[in-house]
Order: structure tokens, then C-alpha cells, then sequence
């Protein structure tokens, strides 16, 4: 290296140094400059950002000194997310982001991620104008998600997308849209987490018109709890999200192979689990990959209590007999199921919606099969529905699926 | 000189300093250490073997006015592509300086502009400089990008890496309007987001965007008279491949000229220019399924395309683009917003781009069809 060159360098160096930075345009510095190899370790305090920190690195950690201790404030955004990471070998652990004016963390085009012990918050009364996600990983192959709290987003928590390889274990989501979203994703267990007073606890979606993963297929949802998800819905109306009942426990959309086992699902005020086709959505398709119908869905060994006591939406309408037969329901049944017949499904035991040994009670139903039918233009007009609740599961629905393996071991 | 302060305390804590190893080459500190640009306080100029040039389609920044220059290593060639960006030596250094004309009524505010007066310097009388914004093309091959914001007297720009929001008015004389806005120059991780040949590889390199045939086949008003910029490129070193027959270069469309197409021309030429740089399939946006690129079509392209992620930015609208209807098109109110989750793109701008708003509201108004269920 030149003298000249070498004495530039010096100077780049020190001219950060000579400028004197705060605590918070310090740690914007750390995130931009951020190597592969490096761990950045944020101090405990409030450090208040009005741009997205960003990083992109390999074998990077960043790490604060507790989700209670560190806080990274985005309260004087006028737009951007809090952080924006891409990179392999991704750790973030212990601290804090409220108050982005857009998603909390977001990771894209990530491998071997590790989120442990963040808190995402939108600090005081949740509302539509929150960021849509909290911790919002997109794109990636093996995650491992836990210990994190998230409140207050406007559509999903805890949210991963057009991913493979997850796992998400010993969460807390509160007062967001949806607590934990999986969506179109490959691989994904989500156990032992804790989603209260959201508008719809856990979901599996697969939608239309997606690149990176075009259906999702292979979630297990087990040892949750799942209570009292009945925050109305302040999602906009056009978010798929905004379609979800307020007090929904679980909901599986369009997925392909999902076992939901050992939840307690309790004082959900629409339903306990949902499971339905794209077409319930009543929007079209034009993705001719899509498959739109929930396949493969086994409900097993869980714990039902109190729910559909006051259904929210779509299933407040089917309950209270809005469709054109005026068939009304006295309660909403545990498990809820479209009942669409559309494309080539000839019966409703090939999409393999099986349930089996939970234990149910307030209502004691268990079962109702909406009939939405294809909810086509013509469905769509009259709202032909005539909604068919069950005392037991129905014979077409009794049935078990061989177990999906466990996820790998992540990270 | 500041510098000189800097290179004083510098020498005085050598020891102290960890080195800076970001780039193959080191970051200078200051803009003129490239030898592209000089300034007196008065007037910016050109220096070393450096052009200006003009893009036909630019990319909306809250009406700042753009100094762009290209400078090449002597005795360099400069490769052609076809429709890609130019293959451009090592040792290239391309510059933007973001100005605005001062506005004499309001101390420290900026007027609206519609053109910027062409020629080869900025009177600075009349002018404030910004930032100026670096690509130089490194030993290796790679590009490095850096920001270096300009100090009051505009006689330095000092490297700024972590960005820089700035509060001002912008008047606009025609509708006697005045608007606050807050420039935001971008931090360097900003500058990969944009500039990313492959996002879905983290890291991966950057390249230029302007520097195409497409957007600088035009002729640019140079002190010796108007000049095709690919001409006057190949008085700075020499171009190889380039067609000898003018009529076989691509065309730009100058999406601000109604004349330039037909609107759906000019329509596709400002997506691409302002949004295609991340909605492509390797960009920043790809799992959007959001596709802003001139060959994108039908859902890709957000006809009837359900958003996904769009979150509180949603807008309580279902689709990115409805047939016909631009009040039911999210695309359209995402670049209404100025604020918020909404807020498209979310990087360089904190006002709304009128104009493009109007000339893709009348794309969409036109489009055949609609998206209700069973179409």
C-alpha cells in the first residue's frame, strides 16, 4: 500500500472519530460498516434512530444486553423498517425495537438465522398505522426463533416467510393481528409458545403468487398455548390478515401436511382451529401454480375449550344465518372447515382433514362444514351457504395421517 | 482546510487506529481526493478526464437537480454491452451531486426546478450542493459506493457513511406552493440496496445503474455546444462494440415527455428507472412477487396481484394493480404516501412525485379488464 493511500485510509478512519457521534449514529456506524466474523455488542440504554439500521454480513452477532436493558427506538421515523439484515450465519439476541415505522426486524435471503430473546413492540394502544411485522424473516433456510416477545403489529408478530427449515419455539405474541404466521414455507415447527389476546393466534398460510416458495407444505403446531385471541382485527381490510376473525385459535390456509397436536386452545370467541381453501377468500387466482385447497390437515390430542361463543367476520355472518338459506348455527363448532369443493376435489375426504382424540368442550360440537362452496362470482352474489355443524367428528373427517418428521436441528 | 486538521490529528494517533479495510482500496475522506470535481465556493467544475452526461429517464428525489459524471482512466476502454450497463474500466469514477436552486425569498429553502441548466459546472451563486455520490470501479473488479455531503460554504464534501436526513422547504413557484421536506441522504448500506446485481446472494456486488445505452443515447447541451453523450464519451477513452450505425442503439423514453411515447411507454420507463432496481427476480423486493421490470406481465407485473407484506401499508386495498381503476391500485397509494409502512420506494424521497403519480394513474385508468371474481 501506497504512504498516500495508507495515510487516506487513517484518515477515513479518524474522520468518524474527529466528528464526534452519538451513542445511536455509533451504533448506525457499527450495523453499515459490519464485517464478516463480527459481533456487535449494543450497550444497555435508549437510543433513539430516525433511518433503518442495516446489515449485511456472514457469521455476524449482534447482541445487546437484554430485551429489557437495550432499546433501539424508531419512534422519529417517517417511514423504513427498524433493521434490515441479510447475510449467513445471522444471530441476533437481547434487546429491544419499538416504534417502527414499518416492520420490526426484517431478514431477507438469510441462511442459519438465530432470533433469541428480542422484544418488538409498538408501544401504547395497538392500531392499523403499526408496522405490519415484528420479527419478519423472508427467504431464508434454517431458522431458529425463540424466547422473543412481539406485541402490537398490524398483521402478523412473529411472521415467516417463503422459508425453509424452521423453528419457532417458546414465544410470546400478544395484541398483534396474527400472534405467529407461517407462510408459504417448507418445514416449519412451531412449539411451546404463548399466543394470547391477538386477533388470530397461530397461521399457517399459503397464497398465490409468490416466488420463492409457491406452496407451502409441512408445519406442525404442538404444545402452544392458545387463549383469549380476540383483539379485534385492525389489519387493513385489503391484508389477507384482515380476513382472519377476531378470536380465532388457529387457522391452516391453502397449506399442504400441517399437524396441529397437544395446543390447549382456550376462550377463542369465533373458533379453535379453522382450516379452508384460498377460495373462501372470495378473491381470484390467477397463479396457475397455486394450489389453493388445505390438504392433508391432521388435528390430534389437543385441548378445546370455551370458543365460538361470539364468531367475528365471515363466521359471524354463516353463524347468524346471513346467507341466502338462512341456515343459522347456535354456536360456533370447535374446528371450522370451508367445505369448498372446487377444482378437481370430487368428495371432501381427499383433502384428508383429519381430527382425532381432542378433548372438547364449551361448545360441545365439534365440527361444522360451511359449505362456502367455490366461492365464485355467482357463490360469492348469493351466499349459498348452508352450514352442516356436527356433535362428533364425521366419519370423513375420522381419520389419522402419518406423523411429519421433526425439523432438523437448527443453529 | 479541515482535512489538514484531520491529517494532523492523524498522524498524531496512528497508532492508536485500527485500520479501515472495507474496500479493496481505502475510502477517502473527502470528495476531491478523486480528482473528479472542484469547487472555489463559487463554482463547481470539472476535473481530470471527466464528462457530464444525463439520464433520459431519472429516478424521482424530491425534485433534486442532478450533476452526473462519468470520469475514465486515461488511455481506458469502455465495453459495450447491448441493453446492459456499459462495461466501464477499472479505475472508473462515476459522480451525482444533488443540488437544488436556492430560493432568494426563504433563507436556507430551495426552489422546485424542472431542468437543471445544463452545462458543464453548477453556479454555486445560484445553487446549494447537497451530497455527491461516488461509484468508483476498485482494483478487483468491484464497485464501491460512498456518499460525501457537502459543508455550508460548499467548498468540501466529507465522507458520511451512516446517512444524513436534512430538513428544508421547497418552493414551487408555479403553484406557489411550499413544502417541507426532509432530504434524505442515503448510508452505504442504502446505496447496496439499490445498486445489488443479486440481492438473494447478501453480499454480491453492486453495479451502476445509469450508465446504459438506453437512458444516455441523448444529446447533452456541453459548453462547445449540444453533443450525443456517447460521443462525447468516446472523446474520454474508447468504446468497443458499440454499433457504428446510430439507428442500431437502443432508445431512451423520457417518461416526463409526453411526446417521448405513448403512456404506457413512458408508464413502464418510470417503473423501471424508480422501482425495478428492486422489484426485479434477483432484487431487494423479489419475494414481493412484485416484478417492476419492462418485461414483467400479468400478476408479476400486479394486475389483480394480491400484496402479500404489505402491512399497515396496505391501504385497505386488496391488489397492486386494478384494471382501470387507480384509486383501487395499491401501487398508486403507495407512491401517494409519504410517510409510514405505505411509503414506496422507501429510500430518497420524502414528497410525492406529482407528475408520475398522473401519468400512471392514466396507465392504469386504461388498461382493459378488471379483477372481480370469475373475469
Amino acid at each position: 500500500m501506497h504512504a498516500r493511500t495508507l495515510l487516506a485510509t487513517f484518515v477515513a478512519c479518524l474522520s468518524t472519530q474527529v466528528l464526534a457521534m452519538t451513542p445511536s449514529e455509533q451504533i448506525m456506524e457499527q450495523f453499515i460498516d459490519a464485517k464478516d466474523g463480527d459481533t456487535i455488542t449494543l450497550p444497555a440504554g435508549k437510543f433513539e434512530f430516525t433511518q433503518t439500521l442495516s446489515v449485511s454480513a456472514n457469521n455476524l452477532t449482534i447482541r445487546g444486553a437484554g430485551m429489557d436493558k437495550t432499546i433501539l427506538s424508531f419512534k422519529g421515523q417517517n417511514t423504513g423498517n427498524g433493521i434490515d439484515a441479510t447475510g449467513k450465519k445471522i444471530t441476533f439476541e437481547d434487546f429491544a425495537i419499538i416504534d417502527s415505522k414499518a416492520d420490526g426486524l426484517k431478514v431477507q435471503n438469510c441462511e442459519d438465522l438465530t432470533i433469541r430473546r428480542l422484544s418488538v413492540d409498538w408501544t401504547g394502544p395497538v392500531k392499523e398505522s403499526n408496522g405490519g411485522y415484528g420479527l419478519y424473516p423472508v427467504a431464508c433456510k434454517r431458522l431458529l426463533i425463540e424466547h422473543n416477545f412481539v406485541r402490537g403489529a398490524s398483521d402478523s408478530g412473529l411472521y415467516v416467510g417463503q422459508s425453509e427449515d424452521i423453528i419457532v419455539r417458546r414465544n410470546t405474541v400478544t395484541e398483534n393481528v396474527a400472534g405467529i404466521e407461517i407462510e408459504n414455507s417448507l418445514r416449519a415447527d412451531v412449539y411451546e409458545n404463548d399466543a394470547y389476546n391477538n386477533t388470530g393466534g397461530i397461521l399457517v398460510f399459503s397464497m398465490p403468487d409468490l416466488p420463492v416458495i409457491r406452496n407451502g407444505a409441512g408445519t406442525r403446531v404442538f404444545r402452544n398455548v392458545i387463549r383469549d385471541n380476540n383483539t379485534p382485527n385492525f389489519a387493513g381490510k385489503g391484508n389477507i390478515v384482515g380476513l382472519v376473525p377476531a378470536g380465532t385459535g388457529v387457522m391452516i390456509l391453502a397449506n399442504r401436511d400441517v399437524e396441529i397436536f397437544e395446543n390447549a386452545i382456550v376462550n377463542n370467541q369465533s373458533a379453535s382451529v379453522i382450516v379452508t381453501s384460498f377460495y373462501a377468500s372470495e378473491r381470484p387466482i390467477k397463479d396457475p401454480n397455486y394450489e389453493a385447497h388445505a390438504r392433508n390437515t391432521y388435528i390430534y390430542n389437543n385441548v378445546m375449550k370455551n370458543s365460538g361463543y361470539a364468531p367475528a367476520g365471515m363466521l359471524k355472518d354463516i353463524q347468524s344465518g346471513m346467507g341466502l338459506a338462512g341456515v343459522k348455527l347456535e354456536r360456533m363448532p370447535h374446528v371450522v372447515h370451508d367445505g369448498i369443493l372446487a377444482g378437481k376435489i370430487g368428495n371432501i375426504g381427499e383433502l384428508k382433514l383429519c381430527i382425532k382424540n381432542n378433548a372438547m368442550s364449551e361448545p360441545n360440537q365439534a365440527f361444522v362444514n360451511t359449505t362456502l362452496e367455490d366461492a365464485g362470482f355467482w357463490s360469492a352474489l348469493f351466499r349459498l351457504w348452508k352450514p352442516k355443524a356436527y356433535d362428533a367428528i364425521p366419519a370423513e373427517h375420522d381419520c389419522t395421517l402419518p406423523a411429519l418428521p421433526a425439523v432438523a436441528a437448527v443453529s | 482546510m479541515r482535512s489538514t486538521v484531520y491529517r494532523t490529528l492523524a498522524s498524531g494517533l496512528l497508532a492508536a487506529l485500527p485500520l479501515c479495510s472495507l474496500a479493496a482500496s481505502p475510502i477517502p475522506a473527502t470528495l476531491d481526493e478523486y480528482g473528479v470535481l472542484g469547487t472555489d465556493g463559487k463554482v463547481l467544475s470539472l476535473r481530470g478526464n471527466t464528462m457530464v452526461y444525463d439520464l433520459a429517464a431519472p429516478l424521482f428525489t424530491d425534485h433534486a437537480l442532478k450533476f452526473r459524471t462519468l470520469t475514465l482512466p486515461s488511455g481506458s476502454t469502455v465495453h459495450y454491452r447491448g441493453d446492459e450497463v456499459l462495461d466501464l474500466p477499472i479505475g472508473t469514477i462515476i459522480s451525482k451531486t444533488f443540488y437544488y436552486a436556492r430560493d432568494p425569498a426563504r433563507p436556507g429553502g430551495w426552489l422546485k426546478t424542472a431542468k437543471s441548466d445544463g452545462g458543464e459546472q453548477i453556479d454555486l451563486a445560484r445553487h446549494r450542493m447537497i451530497e455527491t455520490r461516488i461509484l468508483r470501479r476498485d482494483s478487483d473488479g468491484s464497485w464501491q459506493a460512498n456518499t460525501y455531503v457537502w459543508n455550508e460554504a460548499q467548498t468540501q464534501a466529507t465522507l458520511r457513511r451512516i446517512g444524513q436526513d436534512i430538513d428544508a422547504t421547497l418552493h414551487d413557484a408555479a403553484s406557489k406552493t411550499t413544502n417541507n421536506l426532509r432530504y434524505s441522504v442515503p448510508n452505504a448500506r442504502q446505496c447496496q440496496t439499490c445498486h445489488a446485481v443479486n440481492a438473494t446472494n447478501g453480499q454480491a456486488g453492486i453495479q451502476p445503474i445509469g450508465p446504459r445505452v438506453r437512458y444516455i443515447n441523448l444529446d447533452y447541451r456541453y459548453d462547445q455546444g449540444p453533443m450525443n453523450q456517447l460521443a462525447k464519451l468516446a472523446t474520454l477513452g474508447k468504446i468497443d462494440g458499440l454499433p457504428t450505425n446510430a439507428a442500431d442503439l437502443p432508445k431512451p423514453i423520457a417518461y416526463a415527455d409526453p411526446k417521448a411515447g405513448t403512456v404506457e411507454q413512458r408508464a413502464r420507463a418510470y417503473l423501471e428507472i424508480n422501482c425495478a432496481h428492486c422489484h426485479n427476480a434477483m432484487g431487494d423486493a423479489r419475494q414481493s412477487g412484485l416484478m417492476l421490470t419492462p418485461d414483467a406481465k400479468g400478476s408479476a407485473l400486479g394486475i389483480c396481484k394480491q400484496h402479500v407484506a404489505a402491512g399497515s401499508g396496505g391501504a385497505n386495498l386488496t391488489y397492486d394493480i386494478v384494471p382501470g381503476k387507480p384509486n383501487q391500485s395499491l401501487l398508486i397509494s403507495r407512491m401517494e404516501a409519504t410517510t409510514g409502512q405505505a411509503m414506496m420506494p422507501r429510500v430518497g424521497r420524502s414528497l410525492a412525485d406529482q407528475a408520475a403519480i398522473e401519468l400512471l394513474r392514466a396507465w392504469i385508468a386504461a388498461m382493459p379488464g378488471g379483477c372481480d371474481n370469475g373475469h
